[in-house]
């Protein structure tokens, strides 16, 4: 989408080269209007007002009545109330200059026989109501006069908002809402720090469907940014599951356990994960494949073989301690991680600078250098005005450029444990969002952090240039901020600010890319990340889901397990081979696959499917995501899908096996019906309650196109784009399901899942 | 506005605004953005002119040309939605950003004139063949079968001549502008 923007605009500036068609000089035009505007503005009834009570002072002098419909009771027409002005503006000279002087001339202008008064006696008249003669209609005009400036006060108030919901313009606006009044248990009234940290905690009120107009100080003309009111300037409180990020992490440690109590401990929370489910993990692996399996996951190449011998007893901790000291391990992993960070990004993989950053991070783990250092060297790397790729800067050449927005996605999902494409454009609809990472504020820091880095195509040499313009951007006293658009179609700024809101300048970096690299590398939300990364690795899927509200199989229980996990990661120094040692050495890693037949498939009912589903979610057993050839990437698993589609009839053979009112995806070949993968049969066939509750948001919001839905599923991909291929794949895959949009986007959903586990 | 003004906005602190300037500054800009979005002549007129009074009506402090010029074109981009929404219903506001990127590429912190010298330039450096069918595409909105006739080529070599040419064109205006 981006490379036709560019194109776009690089076309618009074509045409104008070649035609010669240029801005034209608007400025007179544009001050006319402007003026014109300011003229009406302060044109109003008043000298009408005061015409029309000098006329009635006339009354008593004997000029008839001033009736609604503009005549006398009498029948005749009022003179106009410019006449009646002007009329009375003569007899006020006349008056002056009969009081002033003897001039003949003006004496002459003045009715004979009516006393003129003087004109401060007529203004008083006029401005003194209440002594303006008695009448009906009198009173009306007064109260019509009243209503008329409350009427234009609420509007003021109330209209404001109206204009701009109809899109007729920008508003900019320090928006946030009022504060209520907020009390303590003991009913005192809570000072500004206990206020804000009150409100944090309280639930998320935006929705996809709900996000009305924020309000706005109705008093405020002026559309100045006043930056120091800003929801940032006052220190946000995380939620339970991450930590204030401007701790010192030396002050929150739990206590550090020993290796086999870590495990012993994570056992034991998987046990009662387990129960509190209800489900039956699958057998316990022997001894000889389960250490198979610990060999082929963590060191395994071309150049290595395992075997185990049979009379030995597996410890499991040692062996994967041991397993985890081998250069292989170190080489293997380290191709993990920088495949996580950099797939489908713009440098190929196999590219020297990435080779280069994968041999580095091997180096790095083999020397047990803290995770949390790492991030800072990947994230503050120096980068120069402008200079080629290399290892250090690798990270960010490959992803920046764009607006960074891709850049966003991977720190979000590596170093925040956060899917931050979600607050792209609104808060996190899930309820239980909580901390930064789930406000759309958080995502517009970020970029405005990153403003200025970009990178971009070197056609010379085939590779990218990252340039870093923040040295002079951010020099002067003039920073630039970020502008975002609300759902309400209002636009406001965001400036480069801590996501916990201190200026990026208290973090001693001289830039704020590499404030960010020293906060988050301080960060709870990194540990969390690696340790939530890591876990997904070797599991296939997150422990929790970086995305609230899709996945909550005893979201409580596995969230408790990732927090335990974080702590005992940053105890024992934040050391890589330490958390994958753990994992590996788990009752979770040590499950058998679940094996489902053909004919046990299709006979199988949704509870039978689901019970299986959830044994998988809850690591009872292996993961059948990702382990078949379509889950590859999205584009495959996508296609997987329409051919399962375009071939599925309930007609076969085992047809009366099947209990369920919908045919299952099989594909006719030949005669043979041919079963979908395990992981479709297991995970694509049925859904969570939670992730068809999802959908179901999506599906009710008017906001949306399909285009956007499908953008909205995609977007829960670490790695997947909602490219023009998708949605031309999803369209057709729409077709497929005879224009089932639910089922379409549940269906995505399976994709989505299933090729993110692949990694 | 007054050299003190003029100053204290070279600096880089908060001004007021006065519109005579604003416009001076910035109608380049804002009328090549909306060209760039995909407005007529004579809408982006009237759209520069309504962007205009829309900040003079919502008074803000101006603290950088570059701040100034981005604010603008988010203004004059929300007015051309608003405008393409009354008329056809479309909703493109996700792609804001990806835009404004887009424009940053080639226009920078300018308002385009330095884009539109380095393109000149690099205009005469093509193959005449080249310049003879962008000048009809663009300069006289010819079409694809037009351009080929009057080449003596097909319908797929011109566009595959416009494509290069584009390319070439890119590129030498990139280099420029490094």
């Amino acid at each position: 989408m981006n490379e036709q923007f560019e194109q776009q605009v690089f076309d618009s500036f074509l045409e104008e080269a070649i035609t010669g068609h240029g801005p034209p000089d608007l400025t007179a035009r544009i001050q006319a209007a402007w003026e014109k505007e300011q003229s009406e503005a302060t044109t109003d009834t008043k000298p009408l007002v005061v015409a029309e009570i000098v006329a009635k002072k006339d009354v008593s002098s004997g000029v008839a009545a001033r009736s609604i419909n503009g005549k006398s009771k009498n029948g005749k027409a009022f003179p106009d109330p410019a006449a009646t002005v002007s009329q009375a503006a003569t007899q006020q000279a006349g008056a002056s200059t009969v009081g002033d002087s003897t001039s003949g001339a003006n004496a002459e202008s003045a009715p004979s026989g009516v006393k003129v008064p003087t004109t401060t006696e007529r203004l008083r008249q006029a401005t003194a109501v209440g002594e303006i003669g008695g009448g009906i209609s009198q009173r009306r005009t007064v109260v019509a006069m009243l209503l008329a400036v409350s009427a234009a006060i609420l509007l003021i108030v109330l209209g404001w908002q109206t204009m701009f919901v109809d899109g007729m313009g920008p508003s900019l606006v320090n928006d946030h809402p009022p504060q209520p009044e907020l009390t303590n248990d003991q009913g005192e009234r809570l000072g500004g720090r206990e206020r804000d940290i009150a409100q944090h905690d309280r639930p998320e009120v935006s929705s996809l469907e709900n996000q009305g107009p924020t309000s706005s100080d109705p008093g405020e003309g002026s559309l100045e940014l006043n930056l120091d009111n800003l929801p940032f300037d006052s220190p946000q409180v995380a939620g339970p599951s991450s930590a204030n990020p401007r701790a010192n992490d030396r002050q929150v440690l739990p206590q550090r356990l020993e290796g086999d109590a870590v495990v012993a401990e994570l056992d034991e929370q998987l046990s009662q994960l387990w129960r509190q489910v209800g489900v039956s993990p699958t057998r316990t692996l022997d001894d000889a494949a389960l250490a198979e399996k610990m060999f082929t996951t963590l060191v395994a190449s071309e150049q290595n073989e395992f075997k185990w011998a049979d009379d030995r007893e597996l410890n499991r901790l040692r062996f994967a301690t041991y397993l985890t000291s081998q250069r292989g391990f170190a080489s293997k992993w380290s191709d993990r991680i920088t495949r996580q960070w950099l797939k489908r990004s713009s440098l190929p993989l196999d590219s020297e600078p990435v080779q280069e950053l994968r041999s580095s991070l091997a180096a790095e783990i083999v020397a047990s250098k803290p995770w949390n250092e790492i991030v800072l060297d990947v994230l503050g790397a120096e980068l120069g005005e402008s200079s080629d790729t290399s290892a250090e800067n690798v990270f960010i050449s490959a992803l920046a450029g764009g607006g960074n927005h891709r850049l966003l996605k991977r720190v979000g999902f590596n170093f925040m444990n956060a899917n931050l494409a979600c607050i792209r454009c609104h808060d996190d609809a899930s309820q239980k969002a909580e901390g930064v990472t789930a406000r759309q504020e958080t995502y517009w820091t970020l970029v405005a952090l990153l403003n200025g880095v970009d990178a971009r195509g070197n056609f010379a040499s085939g590779g990218r240039q990252v340039t870093d313009k923040q040295p002079a951007l951010f020099g002067g006293k003039n920073e630039p901020v970020a502008y975002y658009d609300l759902l309400n179609g209002r636009l406001k700024s965001a400036s480069a600010r801590m996501p916990g809101g201190e200026s990026w300048k208290s973090k001693g970096a001289d830039t704020p890319r590499k404030a960010l690299a020293v906060w988050l590398s301080n960060s709870e939300l990194a540990d969390t990340a690696i340790v939530n990364q890591t876990w997904k690795s070797l599991f296939g899927r997150p422990l929790v889901l970086p995305v609230g509200g899709v996945d909550v199989v005893a979201e409580d229980a596995r969230k408790r397990m990732l927090t335990f996990l974080t702590g005992q990661f940053r105890a024992h120094d934040r050391d890589l081979k330490s958390l994958v040692g753990w994992m590996v050495a788990s009752e979770a890693f040590a499950r058998s696959d679940l094996q489902l037949e053909h004919s046990q498939w299709l006979a199988a009912n949704d509870d039978e499917l689901q019970r299986i589903q959830i044994t998988e979610r809850v690591f009872g057993a292996a993961n059948s995501l990702g382990r078949s050839a379509e889950a590859s990437n999205l584009e495959q698993s996508v296609a997987a899908l329409i051919k399962w589609s375009s071939g599925g009839t309930s007609g076969s053979a085992l047809g009366q096996l099947d209990h369920r009112s919908v045919p299952k995806k099989s594909r006719r070949v030949g005669s043979e019906l041919q079963m979908p993968s395990m992981s479709f049969a297991v995970h694509g066939e049925t859904h969570l309650n939670s992730e068809e509750e999802f959908v179901k948001r999506l599906m009710n919001s008017t906001r949306l196109s399909w285009e956007q839905r499908v953008e909205h599923i995609v977007a829960l991909s670490e790695h997947g784009n909602a490219n023009g291929r998708i949605q031309q794949l999803a369209k057709e895959l729409l077709r497929e399901n005879d224009g089932d949009r639910q089922a379409t986007l549940l269906d995505l959903l399976w994709a989505v899942q299933n090729s993110d586990a692949r990694g | 506005m007054t050299a003190d003004s003029s100053q204290a906005s070279k600096v880089g602190s908060p001004t007021e605004l006065d519109l005579t300037e604003l416009v001076a500054r910035h109608q380049a800009t804002v009328w090549r953005y909306l060209r760039a979005l995909g407005a007529e002549a004579a809408l982006a007129d009237d759209l520069t002119q309504d962007t205009f009074l829309e900040v003079m009506r919502r008074p803000f402090q101006q603290y950088s040309d570059a701040a100034t010029a981005s604010y603008l074109r988010r203004v004059a981009h929300n007015l051309f939605i608003s405008k393409r929404r009354r008329e056809t219903r479309m909703t493109v506001t996700e792609h804001a950003e990806q835009f404004e990127s887009a424009w940053m590429r080639w226009a920078g912190f300018e308002s385009g004139n330095v884009t539109l010298d380095a393109l000149a330039d690099c205009l005469t450096r093509i193959t005449d063949r080249a310049r003879q069918a962008l000048n009809m595409r663009f300069g006289q909105g010819s079409s694809r079968r037009d351009i080929s006739d009057a080449l003596g080529i097909s319908e797929h070599g011109a566009k595959n001549l416009m494509q290069r040419a584009k390319t070439q064109l890119r590129e030498c205006v990139e280099a420029k502008l490094k």
